[in-house]
């Protein structure tokens, strides 16, 4: 069963959390609304793969990462600007933040010594650890499909 | 006894995507257009570009106007070109400095390219816009961006699962520090330490609120918080970059991004540590 309302409830913020970055990029402010969809979008898209169970979270961050990058690409042709004006407020939600956090928290932890005998505490470390490095490398290689696909004769958008 | 041929000037070099032979330029017409092609370059790189088209915009300024071909060279924090017309050649070398996002300005300068290349600008109005490009003072009021960059620290917040209480803690504290990072910049403070000073600010408010119990998960605040802070388009920039094959720019890039999350964690744990925040 799909938690359609909190679906909805976390694209809203998503788009929100984009477009407040669109601001602080200082966007042109007629692609405003463009950037706000992105981030929904694309947030919506990858809590659905979740939530399907289709893919790991990696997966579905590469695949949103994706979605995003083409969509600024495509925008980009309808505004008329470039496309990093979408893809990078769009791509700020996926930002692993909460993840990289516990696991610098937690390797600190392992350095005090105070728990030596705690093998759970090193496995949580080192698997949120990995997780965010591939959350960040997903992130990154999703953005780079439109440029690996396009060839552009045309130079810039 | 053969005659001897005249000695050409740079006549190994041929255009590589040249079209209909144009006019010979004077030596001043050309150092002016190296100096338009070099100020949109620049404009460029301190905005946030990727070198790709730092690379692109420089050189099609140039044949654009009226030059035979260009050659142009991008590096981390540097920009050179040459541009030849005729007989005739100019180099020069101009140092970027690094310093922020702003799309509208690659946004402008990107029309302006277009509006050279399709022939539609020529040497004096393209030098009025670059002035005027370039005279913009940054778009949105630091209080407007103080509040859209709260509110959207607070939306991640939710989205990491933060309570309301939570979101309200993530607005004030990524608010207050979206003004303490631009009073710092202003200081002509190095560009990590003023990362660090900020996520240390933005912390320390979090974990002194958090004395007073307001959510059982304060750390979703403290990381929502400095999420602003994040090098986002460096970081796409550097993978703009290794793919495109500028690849030493791309790894500078990396590096300063690394070392900018670095800055990061430094400041959190230091306000962690002070504050005593909770971390369940």
């Amino acid at each position: 069963m799909i938690a359609w309302e909190l679906l909805m409830q976390n694209s809203i913020w998503a788009g929100l959390a984009a477009v407040g970055f669109a601001l602080l990029f200082n966007v042109p402010r007629r692609t405003l609304f463009g950037c706000t969809l992105a981030g929904a979008l694309s947030y919506a898209v990858r809590s659905l793969l979740l939530e399907l169970g289709l893919v790991g979270i990696e997966t579905g961050t590469l695949l949103a990462a994706t979605l995003v990058s083409v969509l600024g690409v495509v925008f980009g042709r309808v505004w008329r600007v470039p496309a990093v004006v979408f893809a990078v407020p769009g791509l700020i939600p996926f930002v692993p933040g909460s993840l990289a956090f516990r696991a610098v928290s937690d390797l600190l932890t392992l350095t005090t010594g105070a728990v030596s005998a705690d093998d759970t505490l090193l496995m949580k470390a080192v698997v949120s650890t990995l997780k965010s490095i591939l959350i960040v490398g997903a992130i990154a290689a999703g953005v780079a499909v439109p440029s690996l696909l396009l060839r552009r004769d045309r130079p810039m958008t | 006894m053969t005659k001897r041929q005249p000695v050409q000037n740079g006549s190994l070099e041929r255009p590589s995507q040249n079209k209909a032979p144009q006019p010979p330029l004077d030596r001043e017409v050309l150092a002016d257009i190296v100096d338009m092609a070099l100020t949109a370059g620049e404009l460029l790189m301190k905005n946030g570009a990727e070198s790709q088209r730092v690379e692109e915009t420089v050189r099609l300024l140039g044949t654009g106007l009226g030059c035979d071909w260009g050659s142009v060279l991008v590096s981390y924090n540097t920009i050179m070109v040459t541009h030849a017309s005729g007989n005739e050649f100019r180099t020069k070398i101009r140092r970027v400095e690094n310093i922020g996002v702003n799309m509208r300005v690659i946004e402008d300068i990107s029309h302006v390219a277009h509006r050279v290349e399709a022939g539609k600008l020529d040497r004096a109005s393209v030098r009025a816009k670059l002035e005027q490009i370039r005279a913009v003072p940054r778009g949105y009021n630091r209080w407007v961006t103080a509040l859209a960059v709260g509110s959207a620290c607070a939306a991640f917040s939710r989205l990491l699962g933060g309570d309301w209480p939570v979101f309200g803690v993530a607005l004030l504290a990524s608010g207050v520090a979206v003004i303490v990072r631009g009073e710092l910049a202003k200081r002509g403070l190095n560009a990590l330490l003023v990362v660090l000073m900020t996520a240390f600010a933005a912390g320390g408010l979090v974990g002194l609120v958090s004395r007073f119990q307001f959510s059982p998960r304060p750390e979703l605040a403290l990381v929502a918080s400095v999420l602003f802070l994040v090098p986002g388009v460096p970081g796409i920039n550097a993978v703009e970059d290794l793919i495109k094959g500028h690849i030493v720019v791309g790894l500078a890039r990396a590096a300063n991004s690394m070392l900018i999350v670095l800055a990061i964690v430094l400041g959190l744990i230091l306000a962690v540590q002070l504050t005593g925040v909770r971390i369940s």
